[in-house]
């Protein structure tokens, strides 16, 4: 049948294998990497307001990045996404396609050699995250196309090809073989990756606080291997209230574990909001938005700006808030976002701002510091004192933790699993330590059993028997 | 049949092409205050100001009765809420009402005013004064330490033109700043390009140069310039900064100095000028100033003999003055205290004698040297020539930061930059001062489309008037591109 239509009707058929590649790259794009898409359009930007148009279209050749800022706010939407995604390269190979029907010979035989774009323009898409690249190829193939038409109204289909090409073999083997090497492309590529896949959707997990969709998500040896998933699985423990019982279950092995300190490549901006905006602590959280969009080619990026507008929102900041809103309803896709934030908009309408009282404190320095400044001026706060507790455990610091514990725990009351192991391996030194302050005796016990394990040599058992206790940590 | 239906679509194009934009008749009169947007109510505007073009929020329908005196001189139907006044119409109208008053009658249709209501007139002042037809500054996004694209841009005052002077787009890595001018001048420039091709890009005599103090003097780099009027020295600090942040309160950030002297910077030999008493680790000396003869160089200064400190709020600055003798290139032996920090409160920046030489305007905040980030820092004012301070209180706001100004070139009117939008982006503010000392009302900085104001994503920084429009050379734009 294939053979028949494709001899018969090769237009068609070129028409119908057009359709198939679309089909297949959408279905890569949409399948393999949804929140990759969604990361792109959190990490562009487009807007029309003026300043944005004027440094965005200064010369000529901004025009293909300011296409791009434009298509990318559709990859919003996963679906939307995939089919920009898959319609630039199948695009590029329709306008090859119309080049070949105006200047060749019996054209309709040939019109397999337009599937041979196909592969470079996929090539071309991976790691263009702003999709400059791809609308360049895009128009210039337009162009060509458009060239083409022109010169046809002179003088068409006036290149000969040899007959052997006129193959309809050709015409099914090509495209299906362009189409296989651009889906491989994309399966197995080093620039775009699984691993972006992955850190994208933990951070949409975190973004939606869905610290439980972490947890379910990243294992222990993801914890090890990816960085990230560290960081958001120990931020997710922390959400819960799970982080002094299973700290160590996920690899933490620094204070700076918990969040990027001194890094700065993509994804640890956008996790740094989510950290400080988890600890309550807005003026961080605006720092590292403000940085995260100026890492963005556009000085600015949508997932910034609506970091900002929600942070100020929470701050009954309502100038800022509604200045981060009124720039967002300037783009093309937030509608529904917007409206879903209008009414916590309307009611700090008339409030005052609800920023904390200015402290002397400085932050930013380190995490011990920062967060024993933090547990100082709100005891009270769980999150911060574990987040010292556990930093401090992570250092091996026994005189820090024991410090900070004993100010905020009383002897009756039972501590979180980690926090006993470390008075346990404290005790073994200090055993005094045991009159002020209650352990399990199931944690004894296993105590016992591990220094038994450790003291006859079978260390390998005893860290697996153990594997998430402290103690194992710290030998 | 066909008659009818011609005419029916003739009625739907031409209503739909006004955009049901038609004078109408109000059911209600108020005299409860109106809110636009911007604030142009009673305030003191020159008569060659563009257009003040202004915003009722959530208004279905706006329009507006311009009258100079009682008379009746033209009607705006809004667009969106907005009236704005063509700019010839609005030319015309500041010409019939130069020393005078601009009454502005507004209706509006709304929710809250289904049937319309008419507020009183509010009145706008149009001074004799002209203002400088031009204001530079820089827009940069209002983060800490970081930029992206950020460039020193010009501002047509007397239209909405805004072109850019120089920007970073060639290589965004550069952070462009401190611009400055020889007595409003748009023949001469500078401004400091920061990056791994930096210097300073000095712009005078139609020629372009870049400067690298290092390789001139020990100083390695400069900071904040002050162009001698007279065009041949520019005098700068030398500023080690810091900045330190906050994790809770509304300031987020505080930056501050651990070093800085004075140097002047001889443009016709390229020599740096350095006075070893404004050279000491024990005193920082910053935002260097000239009289308006070019006499006197104003500083704001902090001794103390446990510098340098990392940061606390005891830092407060006073103001200072040293003769300057432009034959020589020296400065005088006698230095004069101008501020006390320490018998007045706070500490003083930016001190700007105005042209007349009668006042000296300067920015207070509590303490520190970078006020735009204190909510407190308000613009204040002392008299010269009678002593003590001159009121201008009408140009603060109470909440957020008053800072950086500058004078026109006539001293009737100064231009600086303001918080008191959201606390957060920095807006340019014009302000007048009459020849009694009388300060008026300022105004917003006028745009075509008032949310402009609000949707502008870049703070202003450094507003300076110039005389005209500043052409710098293309390479002026490629000089600090670092080389492959």
């Amino acid at each position: 049948m294939m053979k028949r239509l494709i001899s018969e009707r090769p237009f068609s058929a070129y028409g119908l294998l057009l359709g198939v590649a679309t089909l297949a790259l959408w279905a890569v794009w949409f399948f393999m990497y949804p929140y990759f898409m969604r990361w792109m359009e959190g990490y562009s930007f487009f807007s029309t307001v003026p300043d944005y148009t004027g440094i965005m279209l200064d010369s000529f050749k901004d025009i293909p990045q300011y296409i791009g800022a434009f298509l990318l706010q559709f990859f919003r939407f996963p679906v939307l996404g995939a089919l920009i995604q898959a319609l630039v390269p199948v695009g590029i190979a329709a306008c090859a396609g119309v080049v070949i029907r105006k200047i060749f010979r019996e054209p309709d035989q040939l019109l397999w050699a337009a599937f041979l774009l196909l592969p470079p323009a996929v090539l071309l898409q991976l790691g263009d995250m702003n999709l400059s690249k791809t609308v360049t190829m895009l128009l210039i193939a337009a162009g060509c196309a458009l060239a083409a038409s022109l010169s046809a109204l002179c003088k068409r289909n006036f290149i000969p090809f040899p007959g052997v090409l006129h193959h309809y073999l050709l015409m099914l083997a090509i495209p299906v073989v362009s189409v296989g090497i651009s889906v491989f492309m994309l399966l197995d590529n080093d620039k775009l990756g699984r691993y972006h896949e992955e850190v994208a959707h933990l951070e949409y997990l975190g973004e939606n606080g869905d610290w439980d969709g972490i947890l379910r998500t990243v294992s222990r040896q993801d914890a090890l291997r990816n960085r990230f998933a560290r960081r958001y699985v120990l931020l997710a423990l922390s959400e819960t209230g799970r982080l002094p019982d299973y700290a160590f279950s996920y690899g933490l092995s620094d204070a700076d574990d918990f969040l990027f300190q001194h890094e700065d490549f993509l994804f640890c901006r956008s996790f740094n909001v989510l950290f400080y905006r988890s600890l309550g602590l807005a003026n961080p959280a605006v720092y590292h938005s403000y940085h995260y969009a100026l890492q963005s080619s556009y000085g600015v990026c949508f997932d910034a700006v609506r970091y900002m507008a929600d942070l100020y929102i929470g701050l009954k900041d309502y100038d800022l808030a509604r200045k981060y809103i009124d720039i967002l309803s300037h783009s093309s896709c937030h509608g529904r976002w917007i409206s879903r934030r209008l009414p916590a908009l309307d009611r700090i309408r008339n409030s005052e701002p609800a920023y904390a009282v200015s402290s002397d404190k400085f932050i930013f320095t380190s995490f011990i510091p920062d967060m024993t400044s933090l547990v100082q001026r709100y005891p009270e706060n769980r999150k911060y004192l574990d987040y010292l507790l556990c930093a401090t455990l992570a250092e091996k610091d026994a005189e820090s933790f024991l410090r900070a514990f004993s100010q905020h725990y009383k002897e009756e009351i039972s501590a979180p699993r980690l926090y006993q192991e470390a008075l346990v391996l404290i005790a073994s030194q200090n055993p005094d330590i045991l009159k002020r302050f209650k352990v399990d005796k199931e944690i004894w016990n296993c105590f016992i059993d591990f220094t038994d394990l450790m003291q006859k040599g079978r260390s390998a058992e005893a860290k697996r028997k153990y594997a998430e206790t402290y103690w194992a940590y710290v030998y | 049949m066909k008659g009818i239906l011609k005419i029916f679509i003739l009625f739907v194009l031409v209503y739909g092409l006004s955009g049901c934009r038609i004078w109408r008749d109000t059911s209600y009169v108020t005299d409860v205050e109106l809110e636009i947007f911007p604030d142009y109510k009673g305030v003191t505007v020159p008569c060659n100001i563009a257009p003040l073009n202004f915003m009722i929020e959530d208004a279905d329908h706006v329009q507006a009765n311009f009258m100079a005196g009682s008379d009746a001189s033209f009607r705006i139907i809004g667009k969106d809420g907005v009236i704005a006044v063509p700019e010839k119409k609005w030319r015309e109208l500041m010409e019939d009402s130069k020393g005078g008053t601009l009454s502005i009658e507004v209706s509006v249709w709304s929710e809250e005013w289904p049937e319309g209501v008419t507020y009183t007139p509010f009145n706008i002042y149009i001074s004799d004064d002209e203002i400088d037809g031009w204001v530079a500054y820089r827009l940069i996004e209002p983060g800490y330490v970081g930029w992206r694209q950020l460039g020193i841009y010009q501002r047509d005052l007397t239209s909405f033109e805004e072109t850019a002077i120089v920007t970073n787009k060639a290589d965004d890595g550069t952070c462009l700043n401190c611009h400055n001018f020889p007595a409003f001048s748009s023949e001469s420039m500078m401004f400091h390009a920061r990056g791994a091709n930096g210097g300073t890009v000095i712009y005078h005599e139609g020629k372009l140069s870049k400067v690298d103090f290092g390789d001139i003097s020990p100083v390695k780099s400069t900071t904040y310039p002050a162009w001698h009027p007279e065009g041949d020295y520019i005098a700068y600090s030398s500023n080690t900064t810091h900045q330190i942040f906050f994790d809770e309160g509304r300031q987020p950030v505080e930056v501050f100095d651990t070093a800085s002297d004075l140097v002047v910077y001889d443009l016709k030999n390229n020599r740096l000028i350095t006075d070893p008493r404004f050279m000491t680790e024990e005193t920082l000396e910053t935002f260097p100033s000239w009289s308006p003869d070019g006499r006197y160089l104003y500083f704001s200064s902090y001794a103390s003999d446990t510098l340098p400190v990392l940061f606390s709020t005891d830092i407060r600055y006073d103001i200072l003055r040293v003769a300057f003798d432009p034959e020589t290139g020296t400065l005088g032996e006698k230095i004069d205290t101008v501020f006390c920090a320490a018998e007045d409160g706070g500490s003083a920046s930016y001190p700007r004698i105005s042209p007349e030489g009668r006042y000296l305007l300067y920015t207070w905040s509590q303490y520190g040297t970078f006020p735009v980030w204190h909510q407190e820092a308000d613009l204040r004012m002392l008299d010269l020539e009678e002593g003590g301070d001159a009121d201008v209180s009408l140009w603060n706001d109470a909440d957020q930061a008053d800072s950086y100004h500058s004078w026109s070139s006539d001293g009737r009117w100064i231009v600086f930059g303001s918080r008191r939008l959201d606390g957060r982006y920095t807006r340019l503010f014009i302000a007048h001062l009459d020849e009694d000392g009388n300060p008026g009302k300022p105004f917003l900085l006028p745009q075509e489309d008032p949310r402009h104001n609000v949707l502008r994503m870049k703070s202003y920084n450094v507003p300076e008037f110039i005389d005209g429009k500043v052409e710098l050379p293309r390479e002026a734009a490629e000089i600090f591109i670092p080389k492959q």
